[in-house]
């Protein structure tokens, strides 16, 4: 405890240090990712431990992590821009930004879990309504485009004001603000209006995709552990959990960190330990109605949940890491000190990516007929499931990406969030 | 760069843009839409493809199977010289029936049988085994002189010629100091066994022994003293009670007409029971399994005819004209009562007395056994007291019973040697198969490789030739047996496609033949006449001889020499002409067997059968034993006493009736003519340890009994997925079954703290192995079990190392009748790994 | 609450009608997919419901499978399929209660159901079922190979092509040049071409199919597993046909399907 009272003396020194990490932390992931996307562009799927029974990983489960904090994020930045809450507006953009590097990074994972990732335009030449994933494919392009227009259009002053043709950072500017040169108050009010245009059509499609990620389990009658009518709640729960958890995390490492940030910090805290409790609320639920309910199918996915050779993902990450100890942290004194509130956003950021595997791998693992895997001796054919060290070191990989991206774009991107702040408050649309 | 969203453009232009660009993208999304949802949308074919390998390209080729020795008939399909499918053959009955009567139903020439032919998964994966990249390509020399299963032998590739010239070299040396007895040939029993006996007696060893006496000589001999025939067929289709002791014919496949006529004749219904350790797949066809203590079928079958002779419910009419020694018999089972057989079977007496109602009441009923039984030291007697138990209820030759064989199409001509090779012709056998009153010409394997080493037979074995056989794994104790014999020769040869346990001891390696890239002729066992042809479809891959082949090159090169001096391999045994090509020789061999056989057609026309395979239009007969001998057949017979030969007895005559009451009739191929519940013959004769014979067949306990230190039985058995232990280097049917667990009951497996999916050890006096356990209630609680032929140490990169080798656990040991090596008399101790 | 104010409430509200009014998006459509699904499981239609010229199916005897497994290894003859991939596979259902663990064995093809599950998830259309005759294919050139069409199936019928083989093919013997006949499309299966990297499935093999689409057993034209099967347990036909032996058998003999409760309507049906 003395140690760490000692290293947090310095705040920003703590920050300088965090920053450090961050870096490291996210090139070394990043270089260790490209053993994983050589093994996948050379090997194709050889090398992962999926088969033909549990056909979903790593990946997947990744890829609905992601998209989970995409949404989430999206949805606490939608707050400041659609509802004006601006408590959090100092981290608005980071806030939209962060949405749009979890959604590339969900993207990248889903796309190396394609069998044929030169073929993933099929799915707009060759449609089907009547598919969940087509449908979820749609949505998250339509949001992808909406969040890159969203930060244009938050940023433009900004790039517009600070470009030029002497610094690398003016040339970036300049590149990236398309050729806008128009630095007058009414742009920029028309650019708030457009932000909020957007942000307000957003809210329901990050809603629609994300909840519809969770039909697209729901649906599936095949598989009792995914059948039910609260999967895509349970989804939007977790979406925002996660997301609120992560920009927890964010806010007190970045934008001058929790030194700044301190207030926001705090209230992510309360808003995110809210969520939490309502998403452990439907889990119980489920779980009771599951084993109350008793039917050998739909207990046989939570029993490999709770009881499983891979219960220690439960019990261990996703329960007292991930739930447990943020619930305390978040509960108690400690709720106050943005520090701690970082810690507990990190353990449940971390925590919700045990509760994706705890989706996507027990649904597969459960014998869709008894004795099938018994009946053909293959690897493939198999209900056990651990991924490889290809599976994990190309989703590192991505989370380097993710992180680099992320800390190039603070880095780069003008820090106006002040004057900015400024002007949010006087103008009204 | 004219930017979008400059005020200039303002934001209702900005919103029609953005409005273009998701209408060109819903655009291009409907140019989709078109198949969307389209089920009448067809998938692109390939019609180059379809030419050049559709099923109407290339060649489809009839042939006959030998993925195991059942030979069923096959249809190879073949497009530029490769196999691109296997195929059942509709024409041959060995995949269809043993009963003429339902195979002709419906057949027709153009298409065959009414529901088509099968083969089981064996067959289908035929082509992995040709295939197999593990395969022996050219002949090898061995380096190293250290000889182990864990040494390398550095092989050193040579050419044919070179390999032919060394080995015929030595066998000539051999041969000169007259010691040709001296050579030891061993070999499969379903190929080419014809011509390499007949190298064997021209070269002048007596010692060509085969396959059989590791598989069912037991039962052989069991029937051979009883109804004077080896091998009866059971005619399960027409049977409407079936029991089977130790016989698993849906699994462990063979003739793979099997599963078809046992379920057809559940279907029509019939009721099974089946006897056996192991809950096996065909008994869980069955509606019934007793559960039996292994060895202890002997005493079962005995209570059984217990019941029915108190009963009075046998087959008067049939015991009383057709058998002898009934009383004896009658008196021997008088206190046979099932509660005694409950003791030693562990089958409740109430159930062996429903078993016994059934049996004499319901007609027909078909009793049959296969190795369960016979594989103990007991086995003879054991298998006796169920051919006895067949006879009271009538139960040979009758439709839905055993039928006497009626089989061939092709015959061995007998050929006689020249008199060089007579001399050690007459040495005695060096496996000492005299000692064995009911041996089988295929000679008796354990006491052959216990001899060598331990230098107590006859004489001195010194070269050793093994042709598609691989000992060390199929001999009980092989690994140790075999092993150690191997390194007592003075030189060994092994044929076989795969690198084996046995070839990696070996002096000489030569690439053997998959039966897609050879000849042979294949007698079905059916219960008529007919006999299939299996035909190359491809050359031989890496351009070796086919075995024959090589044995005609050796004879050839040792100048083998028939009495009228004419050498054999040289001149064509069908024209007379010398023949220069090894496999013209061959099918001219062929045809000459095919023209004094049952078929009497040259190899040719055969060919051009449909399904190239000759079946006999006369078909099933039966009762066959008191049908009156034809004047014609009468005419050139011979008469030795009560039985009536085809020819004299010394000059191989067969035997093919008996004068019962002053008629010539079929009879049984025993002394008396009649089925024996008493055997005389037996009577005067000595068992291989020098013991008198029961001429009953009595129930005594087989040897090796479970005791405190090793408490339970071990058994195996074959299932469909494999075939004995040379076929685990192959992909496909390692896919269906990769490892073979070892088998237990829970309630054996609490007592010792095991649980499902551990590793356990298992251990006799004669070593341990471990294994994988599956805990099932398909096994008696004092049993063990496993699939016989895993735990490879050798054979093909895919084999090693794959399951269990419970053959390590057992004795180089043989029934001291017939010969018949005992693979399931062991008693094991288990513990966690 | 008000301890922890959150948001001010004014704003709560509005921020919780927006979620609602997603959620309810959502649901619709999800609802609207369900009920796809669902409508089937109410209606009981009659086999020929669908106006098409044949209506393959199988009628497997329970009775006569001795669980050998032929028809899985035929099925990988006649198909070339991969390590792993398995169109067919015969598995020991161990009945609770029944003394002594006896089995079942029972042979699982693709049912090619009436309603799939499978082919409605796919988002590209990749896999559907043929309207001439029922049977459910995969366009491996359209497949992406996400494999939704895998946790789709109830029956785990459909198979991932990872790219594994045997080691015939890797060593390069002859058997490496043989082509499967799938969809008479005569592929090799090549380093990241299709049918590799595309979920993979029973075909009825229709690549025997002749013009019209009929089958023949006397020319060999049949599904493998059918050919070879043992037992003579696999009877393939059309239920088309009130004269087929597939009709005869479904009007005299008792059967089951699996997982009726599903909908799917299987065209497979199992004796007993």
């Amino acid at each position: 405890m003395d140690f760490i009272n000692e290293l947090l003396h310095d705040q920003n020194k703590v920050s300088r240090n965090l920053k450090k990490l961050f870096w490291i932390i996210g090139t070394c992931l990043f270089l260790v990712g490209f053993y994983g996307w050589i093994v996948r562009i050379n090997d194709g799927h050889i090398k992962a431990n999926y088969g033909s029974i549990v056909t979903w990983g790593l990946w997947v489960a990744a890829y609905i992590y992601f998209i989970g904090l995409s949404a989430g994020s999206f949805l606490v930045s939608s707050m400041v821009y659609v509802f004006n809450y601006k408590k959090f507006e100092r981290i608005g953009k980071l806030a939209v930004f962060t949405a749009l590097v979890t959604l590339l990074m969900a993207l990248l994972s889903i796309w190396a879990d394609l069998g044929h990732m030169g073929r993933a335009w099929h799915v707009m030449v060759y449609p089907n309504f009547k598919s969940p994933m087509a449908w979820m494919i749609y949505l998250y392009s339509t949001y992808m485009l909406l969040l890159i227009v969203e930060i244009y259009f938050l940023l433009r002053y900004d790039l517009v004001t600070s470009a030029n043709n002497k610094t690398l950072k003016g040339k970036i500017y300049k590149l990236l603000s398309l050729g806008s040169k128009d630095t007058s108050e009414k742009s920029r009010v028309r650019d708030k209006k457009i932000v909020k245009v957007l942000a307000t059509a957003g809210v329901p499609i990050a809603i629609l995709f994300h909840g519809g990620v969770g039909a697209l389990f729901g649906v599936v009658a095949a598989r009792p552990h995914w059948h039910s009518g609260l999967f895509p709640i349970l989804f939007l729960l977790s979406a925002l959990v996660s997301g609120g958890a992560l920009l927890t995390l964010i806010s007190s490492v970045f934008q001058e960190g929790w030194t700044k940030n301190r207030e926001i910090v705090v209230e992510l805290g309360k808003m995110v330990l809210g969520l939490l409790l309502l998403d452990i609320l439907f889990q119980i639920s489920e779980f009771l109605i599951v084993y109350r309910g008793g039917i050998p199918g739909h207990v046989a996915g939570w029993d490999l949940v709770i009881k499983g050779p891979y219960a220690w993902v439960f019990w261990g990450w996703q329960g007292f890491v991930g739930t447990l100890i943020p619930l305390f942290l978040l509960t108690f004194k400690t709720r106050k000190s943005p520090q701690w509130v970082a810690l507990a956003g990190f353990l449940i950021a971390a925590g919700i990516f045990g509760l994706r595997l705890n989706i996507v791998i027990p649904g597969l693992a459960v014998e869709e007929i008894h004795g099938l895997t018994s009946a053909i001796y293959s690897h493939r054919v198999d209900p056990h499931y651990f991924p490889s060290i290809s599976e994990w070191m190309l989703t590192f990989g991505i989370v380097g990406f993710g992180m680099l991206l992320f800390g190039l774009g603070e880095f780069f991107l003008p820090k106006s969030y002040e004057a900015n702040s400024h002007l949010s408050s006087e103008v009204k649309i | 760069m004219a930017y979008i969203f400059d005020e200039k453009v303002g934001r209702r232009k900005f919103i029609k843009k953005l409005a273009a660009t998701t209408g060109s993208a819903s655009l291009l999304s409907s140019t989709g839409c078109a198949t969307w949802g389209s089920e009448e949308r067809e998938i692109r074919t390939d019609p180059v493809g379809l030419e050049k390998w559709g099923r109407e390209a290339g060649e489809w080729i009839p042939s006959c199977c030998n993925m195991c020795g059942g030979q069923s008939g096959i249809l190879v399909h073949v497009v530029d010289g490769i196999v691109e499918k296997i195929e059942p053959n509709n024409w041959n009955p060995n995949n269809y029936s043993n009963i003429s009567t339902d195979f002709f139903d419906g057949y027709t020439e153009e298409y065959g049988t009414k529901e088509g032919g099968a083969i089981c998964p064996k067959g289908n994966a035929g082509i992995m085994a040709l295939y197999d990249p593990d395969r022996i390509k050219k002949p090898l020399r061995r380096r190293n002189p250290v000889r182990g299963l864990d040494v390398d032998p550095q092989w050193e590739e040579i050419t044919w010629e070179q390999a032919l010239n060394e080995i015929s070299e030595k066998l000539k040396k051999l041969r000169e100091n007259n010691e040709a007895h001296k050579l030891l040939w061993i070999s499969e029993d379903h190929s080419f066994t014809h011509i390499q006996a007949d190298f064997c007696k021209l070269f002048g060893t007596p010692n060509y022994s085969m396959h059989s006496n590791l598989c069912d000589v037991a039962r052989k001999a069991s029937f051979k003293t009883v109804v004077g025939d080896e091998r009866p067929l059971a005619d399960f289709i027409q049977s409407k009670y079936i029991l089977l002791f130790g016989w698993n014919p849906t699994s462990a496949i063979k003739w793979v007409y099997l599963p078809r006529i046992l379920t057809r004749a559940i279907e029509r219904g019939a009721r099974l029971v089946v006897v056996d350790p192991y809950l096996s797949d065909t008994a869980a066809k069955g509606h019934d399994w007793l559960a039996i203590r292994p060895g202890t079928d002997g005493a079962l079958a005995l209570a059984l005819s217990h019941c029915i002779i108190r009963d009075g419910t046998y087959d008067k009419e049939f015991v009383e004209n057709w058998t002898i020694g009934f009383d004896k018999f009658a008196d021997y089972v008088k206190d046979k009562t099932p509660e005694w057989a409950e003791k030693i079977t562990s089958i409740p007496a109430n159930k062996i007395e429903e078993v016994a109602h059934d049996l004499a009441t319901i007609k027909p009923a078909c009793i049959d056994f296969w190795s369960g039984p016979g594989q103990h030291t007991n086995g003879v007697q054991g298998g006796r007291a169920i051919a006895a138990l067949v006879a009271l209820i009538g139960g040979y030759d009758r439709p839905g019973t055993l039928i006497l064989p009626n089989t061939g199409g092709n015959k061995h001509v007998e050929i006689e040697p020249g008199e060089f090779a007579e001399k050690t012709l007459r040495m005695p056998r060096f496996d000492e198969l005299e000692k064995f009153p009911l041996g089988h010409k295929s000679g008796v394997y354990t006491q052959m490789f216990n001899n060598i080493i331990e230098g107590k037979g006859p004489y001195d074995a010194k070269i050793l030739f093994c042709v598609f056989q691989n000992p060390v794994m199929s001999v009980p104790g092989g690994v140790r047996a075999v092993v150690d014999a191997f390194k007592k020769l003075e030189m060994s040869v092994v044929i076989d496609t795969m690198m084996s346990e046995t070839a990696i001891l070996a002096d000489y390696v030569l690439p053997g033949t998959v039966y897609l890239e050879r000849y042979d002729l294949n007698t079905h066992w059916v219960t008529w006449p007919s006999v299939g042809l299996r035909q190359p479809v491809v050359k031989p891959l890496f351009g070796q001889l086919a075995e024959y082949e090589t044995v005609i090159a050796l004879g050839r090169k040792l100048n083998l020499m028939t009495k009228d001096g004419k050498k054999f391999f040289e001149i064509s045994p069908l024209t007379g002409e010398k023949v220069e090509d090894l496999t013209k020789w061959y099918e001219d061999y062929l045809s000459k067997e095919l023209l004094e056989g049952k078929a009497k057609i040259t190899l040719q026309q055969l060919k051009e059968l449909p399904g190239a395979v000759w079946v006999d239009k006369k078909g099933t007969e039966y009762e066959k034993y008191s049908k009156e001998l034809s004047s014609e057949v009468l005419q050139k017979s011979y008469i030795d006493g009560n039985a009536i030969y085809d020819r004299p007895k010394d000059k191989g005559g067969k035997r093919i009736g008996t004068i019962i009451n002053g008629k010539k009739v079929r009879g049984f191929f025993t002394k008396s003519g009649k089925v024996e519940f008493y055997s005389e013959w037996l009577a005067e004769k000595k068992d291989a340890n020098g013991n008198p014979i029961n001429p009953l067949p009595e129930y005594r306990p087989r040897d090796w009994q479970p005791n405190e230190e090793y408490p339970l039985y071990l058994i195996n058995w074959k299932e469909a997925s494999h075939t004995h232990s040379r076929t685990q280097n192959n992909a496909w049917l390692l896919e269906i079954k990769g490892y073979n667990p070892i088998i237990m009951n829970p309630v054996t497996a609490a007592k010792y703290g095991i649980e499902d999916g551990d590793e356990i050890w298992l251990e006799s006096p004669y070593g341990k192995v471990k294994g994988k356990v599956k805990l099932t209630k398909r096994i008696h609680p004092e049993v063990i079990g496993a699939q016989h032929g895993f735990g490879h140490t050798a054979l093909g990169k895919s084999a090693k190392g794959r399951g269990t080798n419970t053959g390590i656990l057992n004795i180089t040991k043989s029934e001291p009748l017939s010969g018949m090596a005992v693979h399931k008399e062991v008693c094991v101790k288990v513990y966690k790994a | 609450m008000d301890k922890h104010k959150i948001f001010d409430r004014r704003e709560f509200v509005e921020y919780l009608i927006s979620i609602g009014a997603g959620s309810l998006v959502t649901a619709v459509l999800s609802s609207g997919l369900l009920n796809a699904k669902t409508s089937s499981i109410v209606e009981t239609r009659p086999l020929n419901r669908v106006k098409r010229k044949y209506h393959y199916g199988m009628v497997i005897d329970t009775r006569r499978c001795v669980g050998c497994r032929a028809c899985v290894l035929a099925c990988k003859a006649e198909n070339k399929t991969p390590p792993g991939v398995s169109y067919t596979v015969v598995f020991e259902e161990i009945l609770e209660n029944r003394p002594n663990d006896k089995p079942v064995f029972m042979t699982k093809p693709c049912f090619h159901c009436e309603n799939p599950s499978c082919t409605d998830v796919c988002p590209v259309s990749a896999t559907y079922k043929r309207e001439q005759d029922g049977i459910v294919v995969v366009d491996y050139d359209r497949c992406i190979g996400c494999r939704y069409c895998m946790t789709a199936c109830p029956y785990s019928a459909r198979w991932f092509d990872f790219g594994e083989n045997y080691p015939a093919i890797e060593k390069d013997t002859d058997w490496s040049k043989v082509p499967s006949p799938e969809y008479k499309q005569f592929r090799k299966r090549e380093h990241e071409k299709s049918p590799i990297g595309n979920v993979r499935k029973c075909t009825f093999c229709l690549h025997l199919q002749d013009e019209e689409g009929k089958y023949n057993k006397e020319e060999g034209r049949w599904p493998a597993c059918a050919k070879t099967c043992t037992g003579k347990a696999i009877h393939f036909g059309d239920f088309n046909d009130p004269n087929s032996e597939v009709s005869i058998l479904l009007r005299e003999r008792q059967y089951i399907r699996l997982k009726e409760e599903l909908g799917t309507s299987p065209n497979v049906y199992y004796l007993i």
